[in-house]
């Protein structure tokens, strides 16, 4: 008989705030998230819809190698057809599901390789919920592609490797002051490309 | 009108914003009346955020549509599947038409009758056994189970060894139906289903509290809701929400248990669901001597009950009001449904609740001096936990050792009997709720 405990995995605790030193944050806003489209009823366009999505939750978060992860995806689909159980909302079912099979690959593969970091990482708390955060990881991804090279690469700096405006104009060989005016308008930029995708697709 | 609310601040000024920390823009007049710069500034440093996220800058290229091969064999595994369920849909009208000793021996030969369309049809016949005859529920999911183990789909198990641990559970069956809901969580750890999981540990946190284990019980259902609200299914979110409400009335925190109740979106509850809360909010206001609410609650689930042909629900409910009524003065009343009730109990196998009532019964029969009646009831009901090895439960082992007592002495008085409810009643009852069939199941 398995012992009751057993199933029982740590769940990551909120937050410590301390309430008297942490300042009131702002209320949140998120971006918004593409689609609210129905849910197509044949499973063949149902899978079209969400392998790219899939896909880039097991090969970009957890890192694992396309081929492995296109077979997780196909795993994910059957559990998804022969679950007994109505699920709710599709998206999200499946996003939590190829979580699942994504952190079992890995828990199996442990002997013997090293495992990627934050391969047990739960819901992030800033996104709404994790499905809406892999689909606003995608849109940003397909933003970022329609952006001039230097544009991408002053992002990629700052925002990315966490460089200074002084150490970017150094990288890019140009003034602190003409490099804080790109950083500023390439952040505009891909904000409104990001924006236009989703106005769309909505 | 000010001028920090006549101007927009424009997008260059915002998108320096954005690497600024909130609290150092916290005096900002404008920023702090102006919702659309709020905005503005808000999805500038959300853009920022994702941006700093790895996912983002990956470089290798991965495909945007699935290979037609993986397409062609899930629309083969649909057409199976559908198939199947034809198949059986047949097949389960023709076995459950039949009376239920026939089940197993039925299936057992048939073993070409034995493919998971039969199982899916079975799961989805067995709910309305669970309220209608809960020992019907036992054979038919135990056969299920012998079904699934040789279809080969880890899913289904989890499905049915839930279903039968549910099944347990609602006849009294505690210790077996804990085993085998622990059973069905060890393989669903495996599964990648969410939702599948996260039911079998609401089963288990009907265990668990009926155990005493509370602690434990709280944790497993905040387990459940997580795994829920992950997969986006916001009615079994709030059925956990209901079932860590429902761990509170068994603690005895009858204040923290209703606070809960308080905060659950009714309108989103199913109807059983919700007749099940209204039946715990009645003993939380009832073992707080709010009578006047604990009616009203008590009235409320048995329109609903009736309404909707709840019957063992309806049971219950009137089994929790005729203890209201013992505590209001009418226990020949009280007796009336609770003798009623227990030939109720008895005909549907329901053997935790016959043993329960049977202590209620015993109490009134002790305070109108027929001893020799209390003690056998008491008796029957002691065996009952000893069966099940739910002696260890303090206030049940408490509550019947102080009957046993009482009834050897035969020198009950009015005070002890006071005594004894007041050490026994509450956590006793109460725990009885955990019984009541939650339509976590009935969802779907």
């Amino acid at each position: 008989v398995l012992d009751p405990n057993a199933f029982e995995t740590p769940l990551a605790p909120p937050p410590a705030v301390n309430a008297e030193s942490a300042p009131t944050p702002p209320p949140a806003v998120t971006l918004p998230v593409p689609s609210a489209e129905p849910e197509p009823d044949e499973i063949g366009a149902l899978y079209t819809k969400y392998w790219p999505l899939l896909l880039h939750i097991a090969c970009r978060k957890f890192r694992i190698e396309q081929g492995d992860a296109e077979g997780l995806v196909q795993e994910v689909f059957v559990s998804f057809m022969t679950t007994t159980t109505k699920v709710e909302n599709t998206r999200a079912w499946l996003v939590a599901a190829m979580c699942n099979a994504s952190r079992h690959f890995w828990r199996a593969s442990a002997r013997t390789e090293s495992l990627p970091e934050n391969f047990d990482d739960q819901c992030d708390p800033k996104s709404g919920s994790i499905a809406d955060r892999f689909a606003m990881e995608i849109t940003m991804r397909q933003a970022l592609d329609y952006l001039q090279p230097k544009c991408r690469e002053t992002l990629y700096l700052h925002y990315y490797e966490g460089r200074s405006a002084g150490d970017v104009a150094i990288e890019l060989q140009t003034t602190n002051r003409y490099a804080e005016k790109l950083i500023h308008n390439c952040l505009k930029r891909v904000r409104e490309i990001y924006l236009n995708m989703t106005a769309v697709q909505r | 009108m000010t001028m920090a609310e006549q101007q927009h601040y424009d997008e260059d000024l915002l998108a320096a914003f954005a690497d600024v920390p909130h609290e150092l823009l916290a005096d900002d007049e404008h920023l702090a009346t102006c919702a659309p710069c709020a905005e503005t500034l808000g999805t500038m440093r959300a853009t920022a955020s994702l941006l700093n996220c790895r996912e983002i800058w990956d470089e290798t290229p991965l495909p945007t549509r699935p290979p037609a091969e993986s397409i062609e064999k899930l629309r083969t595994l649909a057409a199976t599947m559908k198939e199947e369920d034809e198949i059986a849909e047949t097949r389960v009208k023709q076995l459950l038409s039949k009376s239920s000793d026939t089940w197993a021996p039925t299936l057992r030969e048939h073993p070409e009758w034995h493919t998971a369309g039969l199982v899916r049809r079975l799961i989805a016949a067995t709910d309305r056994y669970n309220y209608t005859s809960p020992a019907e529920a036992v054979e038919l999911t135990a056969a299920m189970v012998e079904v699934a183990e040789g279809v080969g789909d880890n899913s289904l198990r989890v499905d049915v060894l839930r279903e039968h641990a549910y099944a347990l559970g609602c006849v009294g069956r505690a210790s077996e139906g804990m085993s085998v809901i622990a059973d069905a969580i060890c393989v669903g750890i495996d599964g990648v289903d969410p939702v599948t999981l996260g039911r079998a540990l609401l089963v288990k946190t009907m265990f668990e509290a009926h155990l005493d284990h509370f602690e434990r019980a709280a944790s497993t259902a905040a387990s459940a809701a997580i795994l829920f609200s992950e997969a986006g299914d916001a009615n079994r979110l709030l059925m956990a929400r209901l079932y860590e409400g429902l761990v509170f009335v068994n603690r005895g925190d009858y204040r923290e248990a209703l606070n809960r109740f308080e905060g659950l979106d009714r309108n989103r509850l199913d109807v059983r669901s919700h007749a099940s809360m209204l039946l715990a909010e009645a003993a939380c206001h009832r073992s707080r001597n709010d009578v006047t609410r604990a009616e009203r609650s008590f009235i409320a689930c048995i329109e609903i009950c009736d309404a909707t042909q709840l019957l063992t629900l309806r049971r219950k409910a009137e089994w929790s009001f005729a203890r209201l009524l013992m505590r209001n003065g009418s226990p020949a009343r009280a007796l009336t449904i609770l003798r009623r009730l227990s030939d109720d109990f008895s005909e549907l196998g329901l053997a935790r609740e016959s043993a329960s009532l049977a202590v209620d019964v015993a109490e009134i029969f002790l305070a109108l001096n027929r001893v020799a009646e209390a003690r056998e009831l008491a008796l029957q009901a002691l065996r009952y936990y000893k069966e099940e090895h739910l002696l260890a439960a303090a206030s049940a082992r408490a509550a019947l050792a102080l009957l046993s007592e009482a009834v050897k002495e035969r020198k009950p008085t009015i005070e002890f009997i006071g005594d004894f409810r007041r050490l026994a009643d509450e956590r006793r009852e109460v725990r009885l709720l955990t019984t009541v069939p939650v339509a976590i199941f009935g969802l779907s």
